[in-house]
This record gives structure tokens, C-alpha cells and sequence, in this order.
């Protein structure tokens, strides 16, 4: 058994919410090979979830888990990851939030909680240090995810418990309810919130008390100076502590890549109002961040006058403030901030509540949904009464809202007429806020993300660098470093992957190690080594998280996905993105990119599967036994 | 001896509640990351955007040191800052008596935990980015982060006040 001298927390926390059992189990020797967070749920979860189970039954286990950057200062390890199999998609469920409940269930001793069974009635578990409950949660049922929030610290009386909650519709099994701490810190993505609906746990609250001990205190510190150095002295620093990923409006519109009613466009008109240059200037009272992070990226707003007057909240980040804009063409700043507070306070996804509203705008545009159809609601771009009452809808499952409560991927299915094609999802889970065609690289991380549709998974921001050595340098293409290029972006998009899943394992912040290039493998070994103790070589981290991906692949081609799933929807690939703007007229030239990424990861090309060598060679040779004997032909 | 004790100077206004502060402590006094025994922490009020940093304000006056019955609270002669001494046996007095919620008691070791302006130069103004947190030295000196995150646009800075700022 591996003795951790530091980073790590050491325990795994095994709760049976059938039986009302609670064990633990010290953190094993598989912690090397996956690092932590994201890597260390799929490892659980491949292994523990069969492959038909219900999403929705007791035995889909769910799995929280803060990696061994959570909790210390390193700035933006203030991250937590969940995982299950996802109601949305019936693929990989996963999803990760800041703040700072990841680190407190670091400091109450734990790295991994898993969660399987359900309870007969609504509970909520409380960690303590060294004590763990499950208690009853019938007062809490039916409650907003702020009323909940509030109504448990007030039960504990203890100013600083860290809760995870669900909202009403994740109760009511819309499936796209997402995991909220501290109010609006979400692991938003593919239903994790309604996988805790349906066990009836209400909520995860923490209380810890312990510490993260440090394996060499001077080497750390030596490490995190220098990283500190390279964070304050980044070009990007003063916009991202004064907007955030709010900047992106603008910075987005001007490429054309902004997604407007509904992709129809590229290029909002109204951008520059719902700006985070308009947010800082008018509505922002102050920054705010995660746990002991030096980039004050998120904000605190309050709105004094107008219909929305009396709203205050944190947020939003961009993909709320552009889905309650742009996307359903709305160019009303305190109403997109209402937008995204509903979805907060009922508990679902901003990125699929926004694309289920706006594809219903475009069907009702083009006559493919009538009045009748949606309720006797006139859902037209920009209308913020109608917008609001879909939401409502959604969330308590009533009429068009209870079509729309599985998603765009569902909803377009049942209603046919050629609506399918409008429905903008990858593997079932809707896309973000940016139009890929303007964005071949992260076109192509779209198509191949392990949850379905979604950025995150790779983030490719070097498409955006235009510095051609570099493309050579790096991905052996000048291309590679150009947005509307396609050359070089297979191996572009696994070097993201890879780098993406470094950060989701260490639970520490995408923005600060992928997009400001904050840490690359080896130094990321480096701050490891001194931390934890453990013998962290860069290629070994880099292969752990390679190792992550092809785990995850193997885990939704089992599930049946393979290269004809990894696309886009059909408006990317041909409908040249209109406007007059640097990216007008482009589509996503796909085949050619996924051919390069399939050779570049080791995946056999005619169907997307990992290839039995590229398996071995990361020491997943039983998973490709086990893909064999559930009829996945690994080559 | 200077004239006037050093002090930690916080503005709550612009605190963004991330609590660095509280690790950057915790590892300087006691070579971990350990927020539950900062010398500072942070009350925070998410949904109403608080985030107000408790500390040991040094008063010139301090009731702490008047409250303990042991006489184990002692000023460095340097900095100002109250010192808890070796005599110190976990009465709680001086949690109990700060008008600040600023002392605080570590159970396991039965001490009283108080700021203690690391010698000077204290470790968590450092990492406050957003110099919600300063430190004002014997002498007047105002010291700071070595960066500034400048979080709202100059026109809208210039409104601000120092009215909330603890002096």
C-alpha cells in the first residue's frame, strides 16, 4: 500500500443509502496511475457500473472525488468531480465545480466518496471529522437549491459548511439537474444532480476540520513562487479578474463564433450590452473566487432597478450570461442574469436549459412547433416572459416542458418533422455557447468529448495563438495555431485532452493550468512530487492522463458509441456560418481531423475503438478483455 | 519600541471571499494547509456576496490581554502584535472578551490562537490579490500583495469610499 506523506487525504468514503451503511476504506494504490479527481471516479466507476444498468436505479453508483491539488494554494484547486452514468446521455456521466466544497471534503479526511443504493425517503448525508450521518430530508424536499443551501447551515449552525445540493428538478427527474455548491458553483453537466434525485439524497454536507499535509513544505513553495510569478505577470490577468470568462462575449462576437438565436448566426447585434465589459462597468458590486485562488474570476452583481431590481447573486460565467442572450436572442443584461438564477435556484444545466429553449424558438420560427404545441406560449427570440416560463415548465415537468425536461436530443425524436437535425447535441448533451465553425479545433473536441457535446474536455485555446512556428513546434502543422484551419488539429485536440484531464484529475482550475498554460506535465510531476511524497516523472503524469481518456473511451464504447457518433450537428458541417465577420462562410471540415486524432491516439480509424496495443501499452490490457467479452471488437 | 503597533488593515468591500488568507496562515504557523487553525478566517455570507475577514485588529487597548488570567498574552516588542505565551492554558477568556470574534481556541492543543503578524511580515496579505488585506507596519508603511487585481473599472473605483474599511 501506497503512503501518502502529503496532497492526498488518504480515505474513500463508501456509502450504501439501501442499507443506510457508511464505510471507509484507505485510498489505494490505483491513486498513481489515475492522480486523482476525474481519473480517479472513471477508474471507480468502469469497473463498478455494468454496462446496462439504469441510470436512474440504485445501482448506478455516484461518485464524488477532490483531487490532490484540493485544498492548498495552489490557486484554483478549489475543484470537485462527479461521476456517474448519466441519465442525459446514457454515456459518461461527469462534471466538475469550484468553490470550496471540494476542499473541505479534503479537510474532513476524504478524497473519494462513493455513493451507491437509494434511500426509501429524502436524506442528506453529513460529513464531520470523523463522523458521518445520513440524516432525514423531508423538510428539505421540494426546496430551491439556495433555500436548501440555507436551510441546512442554519440546522448545523456552523457558518462554515460546505453543502452540495439538488434542486426541484432534479427531484422531479428532469435529466440534465446539475450538483450545486455553494449556490451556484455547478457541476452542471449530464444530470449528475438527478442521479442524486433518484437515490432521494438531497445533499452533501461537509464539515471538516483536518489538514493537507505537505511532503516537502520548501519545494512546494519554491514551486508555487514561480507559479504565482507567471499567474500575476500573465497578459491575461487584469481582464480575467475584471470579467472573468464573461470577456468572452465580446472577444467571441468579434470573431463571429457568438452562438445567436440558436446558431443561426454568429454575430450577436446586441453583444456589447450583455458584454462582461458592460457587467464589470454596471452591475458588478465586487470579484469573487474559488477557494484560495489568485485569479478573481467570478463576481458578485446586484441589479438596483428595472423589473429584475432586488436580484443579487454570484456569477454568471459565460456560458449562462450567452445562453440567456445571445442564444435566445435577448440582448437584456438583467434578464440574462434572471435566466441564469432561475436555472440556479431550480438546479439545472444553463448550457442544455438554454439550448432547449432556443431550439424550441427556431421550430416555433419555422412552423415545425405550433401554439398549441408549446403550450399556448409565442416563443419568439428575445421574448424574456416566454423564456422564463419554459424554464418553469421544464423544471416541474409540465406540458412542453416535460417534452423538453430529457433534452433537445429527446425532445426533437418525439416530435420529428425534420426537427432532429435542429437539435444541437453531440452524443445527447447540447453545445456551448460558441459556434464551432469558427473554431475547428474545438469543433473537434466536440465531436469527440468522452460526455458528449461539450468544450471542456479539451479546450484548445492555442487554435487562437496565430503563432505558426509554434503550430510546427508543437503539433507539426503551422495550422495547428490558426482557428478556421483544420491541418494539425487531431494531434492538437489530444495534447488539450490530455492537459484538460490533468487539470480535472488534480481538481485545480482549467482556466489557470490549460488556458493561461500555467503548468504543463512536468511541472505539474514537479509540484506533485514535492507534495505528495510520490515518485511524479511529466511523462508519467502525461501517460495518467492519457491512460483517463482511453478509460473513459472504453467506457462509452461500451456503451455503444463509436466514429460515426463522434460528429457534430448537421448545421455545423454544412451550412456555411452566414454574417460578414472573419469567420464567414466556414463549416467544419470533420472526417479529415478525426482521421488525425484517431492516428495520433491510437484508435482503430474505421470505427473509433482503442486498439488493443494502444490499451496494453497503458496498462489497460484486462479492459480490452473485458470490452471483448461484452462484444466490442477491439482490434 | 515604535510609537504605534503594526496592524492588519482589511476592507471588506472588496474581499472576494477565497480565503487565501486562511491557507497562507495555516501553512506559516503551522506548515500545512489548515484553514480550521488560521490566526484569520473568513465569515462569509454567499447569497447576500459577504465576505468578512476576522482578525486580530492589535487594538491598543486589548481586552484580551486585560481578560487573561494568566498573564500569557504579551506584546512583541517589534511589531505590536499580541503574542500568546507557553503559559497560555485554553481558558477561553480572551475568545470570549474580543469584541472582534478575532481570538479563537485550539482544543486539541488547549491554546489560544491569535494573530500574531508573523514577525512583520505577515503571510497572508501576501496572496490578497485584491489588497483587501494590508498591513501597516510600526512605522506607517503600508505593505501589500506583489500584485494587483484591479477587480472594478476606474470610474467605478473612484465612487467607492473607505467608509466600511476597518481602521
Amino acid at each position: 500500500m501506497v503512503k501518502w506523506h502529503g496532497g492526498y487525504a488518504g480515505k474513500v468514503l463508501n456509502v450504501d443509502l439501501t442499507q443506510g451503511r457508511v464505510e471507509q476504506e484507505e485510498l489505494g494504490p490505483e491513486v498513481e496511475s489515475y492522480l486523482g479527481g476525474r481519473g480517479l471516479n472513471i477508474c471507480r466507476l468502469f469497473r463498478l457500473l455494468d454496462r446496462d444498468t439504469d441510470p436512474l436505479s440504485p445501482r448506478n453508483p455516484l461518485l464524488f472525488s477532490a483531487g490532490p491539488l484540493a485544498g492548498t494554494l495552489f490557486p484554483g484547486g478549489a475543484r470537485f468531480n462527479v461521476s456517474a452514468k448519466s441519465p442525459h446521455t446514457g454515456i459518461l456521466g461527469d462534471a466538475n465545480a469550484g468553490g470550496f466544497f471540494g476542499p473541505e471534503l479534503k479537510f474532513a479526511g476524504y478524497d473519494q466518496l462513493i455513493i451507491s443504493g437509494r434511500s426509501e425517503k429524502p436524506v442528506y448525508l453529513l460529513i464531520t471529522d470523523g463522523r458521518v450521518e445520513i440524516r432525514p430530508a423531508e423538510h428539505l424536499w421540494g426546496r430551491d437549491v439556495w433555500q436548501t443551501d440555507k436551510a441546512l447551515r442554519e440546522e448545523l449552525a456552523d457558518n462554515r459548511l460546505q453543502v452540495a445540493c439538488i434542486g426541484p428538478a432534479a427531484e422531479r427527474g428532469v435529466t440534465f439537474a446539475g450538483v450545486f455548491a455553494n449556490l451556484v458553483r455547478t457541476a452542471a453537466r449530464t444530470g449528475m444532480g438527478t442521479v442524486m434525485g433518484a437515490k432521494n439524497l438531497k445533499a452533501v454536507a461537509v464539515r471538516g476540520k483536518g489538514c493537507i499535509n505537505i511532503h516537502d513544505r520548501e519545494r512546494f513553495q519554491k514551486l508555487l513562487a514561480q507559479i504565482d510569478a507567471k499567474i500575476y505577470k500573465h497578459d491575461e490577468y487584469q481582464a480575467r479578474a475584471m470579467m472573468g470568462t464573461t470577456k468572452l462575449i465580446n472577444a467571441l462576437n468579434k470573431f463571429g463564433c457568438l452562438a445567436t438565436r440558436h446558431f443561426l448566426s454568429g454575430d450577436f447585434a446586441g453583444a456589447d450590452a450583455v458584454s462582461g465589459e458592460q457587467l464589470a462597468k454596471t452591475l458588478k458590486v465586487k470579484s469573487k473566487s474559488c477557494f484560495a485562488c489568485t485569479i478573481p474570476c467570478s463576481r458578485f452583481f446586484r441589479i438596483t432597478s428595472g423589473p429584475y431590481a432586488g436580484l443579487a447573486s454570484e456569477g454568471p460565467e459565460f456560458e449562462g450570461l450567452a445562453g440567456f442572450s445571445s442564444r435566445v436572442g435577448c440582448n437584456d443584461l438583467a434578464f440574462a442574469l434572471q435566466g441564469v438564477d432561475d436555472c440556479n435556484r431550480l438546479g439545472m444545466d444553463v448550457i442544455t436549459a438554454s439550448e432547449c429553449i432556443s431550439f424550441v424558438m427556431e421550430c416555433f420560427e419555422k412552423g415545425l412547433l405550433s401554439r398549441d404545441e408549446v403550450d399556448g406560449l409565442e416563443p419568439r427570440w428575445g421574448d424574456q416572459r416566454a423564456i422564463r416560463e419554459l424554464l418553469r415548465k421544464i423544471a416541474w415537468r409540465e406540458g412542453i416542458g416535460d417534452l423538453l425536461a430529457r433534452g433537445v436530443r429527446h425532445a426533437s425524436r418525439t416530435i420529428g418533422r425534420g426537427t432532429e437535425k435542429l437539435a444541437m447535441h453531440i452524443k445527447g448533451l447540447e453545445v456551448f455557447q460558441a459556434d464551432p465553425r469558427g473554431l475547428k479545433g474545438y469543433a473537434l473536441g466536440f465531436a469527440l468529448a468522452s460526455r458528449g457535446g461539450d468544450h471542456l474536455r479539451s479546450e484548445p485555446s492555442f487554435e487562437f495563438s496565430n503563432d505558426p512556428d509554434e503550430g510546427i513546434r508543437r503539433y507539426g502543422a503551422r495550422e495547428a495555431a490558426f482557428r478556421l484551419e483544420y491541418r494539425g488539429k487531431g494531434r492538437l485536440v489530444k495534447h488539450y485532452e490530455e492537459w484538460s484531464a490533468l487539470s480535472d484529475c488534480l481538481s485545480a482550475c482549467k482556466n489557470t493550468i490549460v488556458n493561461m498554460e500555467i503548468i504543463d506535465f512536468g511541472e505539474a510531476a514537479a509540484l506533485l512530487a514535492a507534495l505528495t511524497g510520490g515518485a511524479f516523472t511529466g511523462e508519467g503524469v502525461q501517460q495518467a492522463c492519457e491512460r483517463v481518456l482511453n478509460l473513459e473511451r472504453a467506457f462509452i464504447v461500451r456503451q455503444g458509441i463509436r466514429r460515426s457518433d463522434d460528429t457534430l450537428p448537421e448545421r455545423f458541417l454544412k451550412e456555411p456560418l452566414p454574417g460578414e465577420h472573419p469567420s464567414k462562410g466556414s463549416v467544419v471540415e470533420l472526417e479529415a481531423m478525426l482521421d488525425e486524432y484517431y492516428a495520433a491516439r491510437g484508435w482503430d480509424p474505421a470505427t473509433g475503438i482503442p486498439t488493443g496495443k494502444t490499451l496494453s501499452r497503458l496498462g489497460l490490457a484486462d479492459v480490452a478483455r473485458q470490452l471483448l467479452a461484452a462484444g466490442v471488437p477491439v482490434i | 519600541m515604535t510609537e504605534k503597533y503594526g496592524r492588519l488593515i482589511v476592507d471588506r468591500d472588496i474581499c472576494t471571499g477565497c480565503r487565501s488568507c486562511e491557507v497562507a496562515c495555516s501553512l506559516a504557523h503551522e506548515g500545512c494547509f489548515w484553514p480550521e487553525r488560521a490566526r484569520i478566517q473568513v465569515y462569509k455570507k454567499e447569497e447576500d456576496g459577504l465576505d468578512y475577514p476576522m482578525v486580530c485588529l492589535q487594538c491598543d487597548d486589548a481586552a484580551c490581554m486585560a481578560a487573561c488570567p494568566e498573564e500569557a498574552l504579551e506584546r512583541d516588542l517589534q511589531t505590536g502584535a499580541v503574542l500568546v505565551k507557553d503559559a497560555c492554558i485554553g481558558c477561553g477568556a480572551c475568545v470570549e472578551t474580543c469584541p472582534f470574534g478575532a481570538a479563537r481556541l485550539d482544543e486539541a492543543r488547549d491554546r489560544a490562537i491569535i494573530c500574531d503578524l508573523c514577525k512583520g511580515e505577515p503571510a497572508c496579505v501576501q496572496r490578497c490579490v485584491v489588497h483587501a488585506l494590508k498591513y501597516r507596519d510600526g512605522a506607517g508603511r503600508i505593505v501589500t500583495a506583489p500584485v494587483h487585481a484591479i477587480t472594478l473599472p476606474q470610474e467605478k473605483l473612484h465612487l467607492k469610499t473607505d467608509s466600511n474599511t476597518t481602521r
